[in-house]
């Protein structure tokens, strides 16, 4: 029993690297991390901006990336130790020519937890987006709005009454 | 001659509101780099005409007042956004503080748990070797420093939490007691028909201020503002304000009180908002698992080893050989029934290695009840749980945690950075546009000028032709 625990919730055993992994794959891992990292950051610029148009490319854009990650991204876990820790551990015990490949890997977790927490700031940033939204569309609503409850939510929101016709 | 005079009146107006306007653009020019800072605006207005006959004739101008130009709704957004970003400023050092404690390589609850369950396992393989029995005491004193240090560093966190809390309050009551003070000069000055603009820019600083520390509701109230905490408590009502306090409850933690109402549980948002929560609930909540862990490991270890015999084959539970009453021989310090100080009072309550219970039927050489107190690690005693998947189920929540609020935060941060440039760009002064106003009243003024100038020589002719006449 040698059980290590993961601090980062995002990088337990789920995530984690498997060491038999070439060089050339964790390249290209890396590259996608970095191009998914624009990405995020160009579309948390979107919502700030309330771009819809260049978030939707963008979250087309994560949507590939993400897929090609899935492929390049080893399937295979190491056994209890978190990658982060186990690649620590490597880089300082093992010999020269494991190094590299200990220091390949800590560049990918790192690179992975950046686009961790962006992948997290984007999620705050679209529910205050959301938050924002609803409270202009409540304003827009206007003085008659009724109060109904959206589906699949506690939230109330404004639903505008529809004026009475001329007919009326 | 008085219509000369009154045209000598109104181009003399027009020069006044044109110096005016110059010297608002040369305030605003100054204050380029000023924070806070809010650029004003001449507000110029038409005199009122007089009537000769039957002619209405223009008197000129006058400077009505010189206007902030402010985006009220702005205001509000940015002070809320600067709520939310004390509020999770806090928060954030506060579980990163937390986080430490449970990410250390050594000496963690994590490895000590691992280290206590194999040393039991080595027991097993050589129950009647002492050293193995040694191992096990010193694995389980480990295991109980490990608690005891996790614990105390939770408690002396929230103790530290809570001189904040004292701390903030004081900073609040300063912030409430300048804007009293501040909406005093700006009414006074506004009932003088004179403008507050920099008061007012003041008093939008010391806002934004006090709304990073607490949750701030502005109600502006003629030419003064009334500012509430959320849950609707006074802190600023027009020139008066209203000071918070803390007391201690009777765990020593400061609650913060409106006169005589404790409203701790209604502060949610700014610094003292993140304190609370990081004090109350946070930190609270994992000592709360710490406790669960540390008595179930605890209770489970125990039941286990007042199950079995010790090394000279005499039984540790609640009865001896001869069935006779005795005290339970426990490998823990029973833990409080409640749980709650488990991980901090825990301690191994035998220092002779050889009452540890290894044999489950007294014979020299058992190891059942080793087996079966190593078999715990893969047991779910503690709430459906191993004790290890328990402990990285706290070390999930805390990282979980600590991640959330600092994504939370960038996002805030990032929020409000827009919500600023959105103000400079309404509010700020742009050198650009103060330039073009002042071409604009420097040659408004030279025409001013020129007037006065015709009106002058017109005089003057005039004045020659009386001479002459007479």
């Amino acid at each position: 029993m040698t059980t290590r625990f993961a601090a980062d919730p995002g990088l337990s055993s789920g995530s984690q690297l498997n060491h038999g992994c070439g060089t050339d794959q964790d390249e290209a891992c890396l590259a996608l991390f970095t191009k998914m990292e624009g990405s995020l950051r160009d579309s948390q610029q979107a919502v700030l901006s309330r771009d819809v148009t260049r978030l939707q490319q963008c979250t087309a854009g994560q949507i590939s990336l993400l897929q090609e990650l899935r492929m390049q991204w080893p399937k295979e876990s190491s056994k209890g130790e978190s990658a982060h820790d186990a690649s620590v551990a490597r880089a300082s015990k093992a010999p020269a020519h494991e190094n590299r490949q200990a220091a390949d890997d800590l560049l990918l977790v790192e690179a992975a937890r950046r686009v961790l927490h962006l992948g997290r700031v984007q999620a705050a940033l679209l529910r205050r987006a959301q938050q924002s939204l609803r409270a202009v569309s409540n304003l827009m609503a206007g003085r008659q709005a009724g109060y109904i409850t959206l589906p699949g939510s506690s939230a109330i929101a404004l639903e505008p009454t529809p004026l009475p016709s001329e007919e009326d | 001659m008085s219509s000369l005079n009154a045209s000598l009146a109104t181009a003399l107006s027009g020069l006044t509101a044109e110096q005016a306007a110059l010297a608002t653009t040369t305030n605003n020019v100054a204050n380029v780099n000023t924070p806070g800072y809010t650029r004003e605006v001449p507000i110029l207005e038409t005199s009122d005409p007089v009537v000769e006959d039957s002619l209405t004739l223009g008197t000129g101008v006058t400077v009505q007042s010189i206007e902030s130009i402010r985006d009220p709704i702005l205001e509000s957004q940015i002070q809320q956004e600067t709520q939310t970003q004390g509020q999770l400023n806090a928060l954030v050092s506060a579980l990163s503080q937390t986080q430490t404690s449970f990410t250390s390589t050594t000496g963690d609850i994590g490895s000590a748990i691992s280290n206590f369950f194999d040393s039991i396992n080595q027991l097993s393989t050589s129950p009647t070797d002492l050293s193995l029995r040694q191992g096990v005491l010193t694995a389980a004193n480990n295991l109980a420093t490990a608690f005891n240090t996790a614990a105390n560093n939770l408690t002396a966190q929230r103790t530290s939490l809570d001189g904040s809390v004292e701390q903030t309050v004081g900073q609040i009551n300063q912030l409430t007691q300048q804007i009293a003070q501040l909406n005093t000069q700006i009414a006074n000055l506004e009932n003088a028909g004179e403008s507050a603009g920099t008061f007012i820019d003041q008093r939008t600083e010391a806002i934004d201020q006090l709304s990073n520390l607490v949750d701030v509701s502005v109600i502006p109230s003629g030419n003064t503002v009334t500012l509430t905490t959320a849950s609707g408590t006074a802190l600023v009502a027009g020139q008066q304000s209203f000071a918070l306090t803390t007391q201690p409850d009777s765990s020593g933690l400061q609650h913060v009180y409106s006169g005589t109402h404790d409203i701790t549980a209604t502060i949610v948002s700014g610094q003292l908002g993140g304190l609370l929560q990081a004090r109350d609930q946070q930190i609270p909540a994992i000592q709360t698992q710490l406790d669960t862990l540390a008595a179930g490991i605890a209770n489970a270890v125990n039941n286990v080893q007042t199950n079995g015999y010790d090394l000279n084959g005499n039984p540790t539970g609640a009865t001896d050989a001869n069935g006779n009453p005795q005290t339970p021989v426990y490998m823990f310090t029973p833990p409080p029934a409640s749980g709650q100080g488990a991980a901090a009072s825990m301690s191994v309550a035998i220092t002779d290695p050889s009452l540890i219970a290894a044999s489950s039927d007294g014979t020299v050489g058992s190891n059942g009840n080793a087996e079966a107190m190593y078999a715990l690690s893969n047991q779910a005693v503690i709430s459906g749980q191993t004790p290890s998947n328990y402990y990285s189920g706290i070390v999930f929540n805390v990282g979980n945690a600590a991640a959330n609020a600092s994504a939370e935060q960038t996002a805030s941060s990032q929020v409000l950075q827009q919500l600023n440039d959105q103000r400079a760009a309404i509010s700020g002064v742009s050198l650009d546009q103060e330039a073009a106003n002042m071409v604009e009243y420097q040659q408004a003024y030279d025409a001013s000028a020129q007037v006065v100038t015709a009106i002058n020589d017109m005089m003057y002719a005039t004045i020659q032709m009386t001479t002459l006449t007479d």
